[in-house]
C-alpha cells in the first residue's frame, strides 16, 4: 500500500516523483500471483529506482508480533526521472504479469507514457487537496518532506528537526534524506525530492 | 506505546519521530507518552534501534563527560537502553494499531496501510464502471490524527447524499448501518494517525458530495484530504475532471493512474 496521493510541491518538483507499484486483489500467495509479484519487483529493479520497500520489512503474526511478510502484497519503487518509469511501464505492458500496476506521479506524463507503450490508461484518481484545520499544519517545505510517506510515519517534527540540523552544518543532505527515508517501509519516500526541499530550505538559511 | 521508566534515561530522541508528537519529557527527566493522544502507530519502536545499555552505565558517562565539560549525544536514531516498549493492547484501542501501523494488516479487508483498494485494483474488479465515481475522504493526514468520532460526522452528512460506503474498508466495517453512516458507539474516542472513508456515487452526485464535505469539513479539529476517481473513457480522458473544474475545484497535477494491466473479473471491468 502506498497513499503516495497526496504529495506536495510545484509541477516541476513533483515532475521527478514517481511511484510504480503493484497491488493483488484477492489472495496473494496463490502461486502465479507469487510469480508475478517477483517479475514485478525483478523488471522495476532493472530501471534503477531511488527507493524501493525494505526486504522483509515484516508482518504482524499477531497483534503484538512482528515476523517476516511471507509474501508482499504491494511491492513498490520509486523513480525520480520520467525515462525510467516510461521504460518500466512499457516493460510491465509486455511482461503481461496480469496483476494490477498503478502509478503515482504527473498524470499527462503517465499518460504518454501509456500511450507511448501502445495502451490506454484505465482509471485515474485525482487529489482535490487538503481541508479542515489546516491552521494546525506545519510549513511548506516540512509538509512537502513529511507528505513523502504517504502513512505519516515521517512526522513533522523530524522533517523540522532535520531541516534545522542541515542547516546548521550537523548534517549533509544526504544523511539527512537517509534518516527520513527510515520510518518509510513501503519504501515510497523519494530520497531525491526531500535533497531538494533540504538544499532550498538550507540555501535560504 | 509506553516507556518503561526504569530504563530511560531521559535522552529525547525519541521525541522528533513520533508521528503525533505526543512523547515529550516529564517532571522526572524521563519520557513520557500522552496515552490519550498516543495512535500506536509504533514508529518510535521501529526506527530507534535499541542499544541496550545499561541506564546506570549511561547516566555515569554522562557525568563523567559532563565533567570535563563534554557532551555525547546519541545518534538521533538509537534508544541507548531499548526503553520503548509496545504494549499489548485490548479493544477498542487495538483499532488504534490496525489503522496507524502500516505493518498491521486490517483483520477486516487483510490489508496493511488505510486497508484499501481504491482505484488500485479496479481494472480486476470493475468496481468503478462507467458514469460512477469514487471518492476517498481521508481524516487525520498530514500529521494531525483524527478520532472516529470526527469519521461518524462525515460519514453520517455524507450517508444523506445518497451513496454507498465501500464495502471492503476497515471504516466502513465499525458502521451499525451503513445507510446513516452512524459508527458503533465504543470506537467513537478511539484516535487513529488517519483513515479514509472510501465511498461510491453517480456524476450527477458528485456536486452535493463536495458541497457536504466542505460544509463538515469546517466543523472538524483534523484536516481532510479528498481524492476523486473514475474509469477513463475509451480515449484515456477522465470524466471526472470537466464536472470538478466546474465546481471551481482545483485538480492536482499528479495522481494515480490504474494502467490497466490487470486480469479483468469480467468483460466490463478491463478498459473502455
Amino acid at each position: 500500500m502506498t497513499n503516495t496521493l497526496h504529495r506536495r510541491g510545484t509541477p516541476e518538483d513533483l515532475g521527478h516523483d514517481f511511484v510504480v507499484f503493484a497491488t493483488i486483489h484477492g489472495k496473494a500467495d496463490r502461486p502465479e500471483v507469487v510469480e508475478a509479484l517477483r517479475r514485478f519487483r525483478e523488471i522495476v529493479a532493472r530501471h534503477d529506482p531511488v527507493n524501493r520497500p525494505e526486504p522483509n520489512r515484516g508482518t504482524y503474526k499477531d497483534i503484538n508480533t512482528v515476523e517476516p511478510s511471507p509474501a508482499e502484497r504491494g511491492p513498490s519503487a520509486t523513480f525520480d526521472d520520467y525515462a525510467k518509469v516510461a521504460a518500466v511501464i512499457a516493460d510491465l505492458e509486455a511482461a503481461d504479469l496480469g496483476i494490477s500496476v498503478n502509478v503515482s506521479g504527473p498524470l499527462g506524463e503517465v499518460a504518454c507514457a501509456c500511450q507511448a507503450a501502445g495502451f490506454t490508461r484505465h482509471s485515474v484518481e485525482h487529489s482535490l487537496g487538503i481541508f479542515g484545520n489546516k491552521d494546525r499544519l506545519p510549513t511548506a517545505d516540512v509538509l512537502e518532506i513529511s507528505t513523502l510517506c504517504g502513512h505519516g510515519m515521517v512526522s513533522h517534527n523530524i522533517s523540522r528537526r532535520m531541516i534545522d540540523l542541515v542547516k546548521q552544518g550537523k548534517l549533509t543532505i544526504d544523511q539527512a534524506s537517509e534518516y527520513l527515508a527510515r520510518p518509510c517501509t513501503c519504501g515510497v519516500f523519494n530520497k531525491t525530492r526531500s535533497k531538494q526541499v533540504l538544499d532550498r530550505a538550507r540555501k535560504l538559511g | 506505546m509506553e516507556i518503561d521508566k526504569r530504563k530511560c534515561v531521559g535522552c529525547g530522541n525519541c521525541i522528533p519521530w513520533c508521528t503525533m508528537g505526543v512523547i515529550s519529557i516529564g517532571a522526572d527527566n524521563k519520557a513520557e507518552v500522552n496515552v490519550d493522544e498516543c495512535v500506536e502507530c509504533s514508529n518510535c519502536y521501529r526506527v530507534l534501534r535499541g542499544e541496550g545499555h545499561h541506564p546506570r552505565a549511561v547516566r555515569l558517562a554522562r557525568r563523567v563527560l559532563a565533567a570535563f565539560g563534554l557532551r555525547y549525544d546519541q545518534p538521533i536514531d538509537r534508544c541507548p537502553t531499548g526503553a520503548l516498549v509496545p504494549p499489548k493492547l485490548t479493544w477498542p484501542r487495538t483499532l488504534r494499531r490496525a489503522f496507524s501501523d502500516p505493518l498491521a494488516p486490517h483483520e477486516h479487508t487483510g490489508i496493511g496501510g488505510r486497508g484499501t483498494e481504491e482505484i488500485k485494483t479496479n481494472d480486476v474488479t470493475g468496481r468503478l464502471g462507467p458514469g460512477d465515481v469514487g471518492f476517498v475522504v481521508e481524516l487525520g493526514r498530514p500529521g494531525l490524527g483524527a478520532r472516529f468520532r470526527d469519521f461518524e460526522r462525515m460519514a453520517m452528512e455524507l450517508a444523506k447524499v445518497g451513496v454507498a460506503f465501500e464495502p471492503m474498508n476497515p471504516l466502513t466495517a465499525l458502521m451499525t448501518d451503513r445507510a446513516t453512516g452512524r459508527f458503533r458507539e465504543d470506537v467513537l474516542d478511539e484516535k487513529v494517525l488517519s483513515a479514509i472513508i472510501e465511498l461510491k456515487t453517480t456524476m450527477d452526485r458528485v456536486p452535493a458530495v463536495l458541497e457536504t464535505i466542505d460544509r463538515v469539513q469546517r466543523e472538524l479539529p483534523t484536516v481532510v484530504s479528498v481524492g476523486i476517481a473514475s474509469k477513463c473513457n475509451p480515449d484515456g480522458s477522465i470524466p471526472h475532471e470537466t464536472v470538478v473544474k466546474d465546481l471551481s475545484y482545483k485538480l492536482s497535477c499528479n495522481g494515480k493512474t490504474n494502467l490497466g494491466l490487470g486480469r479483468p473479473q469480467s468483460a466490463s471491468a478491463g478498459r473502455a
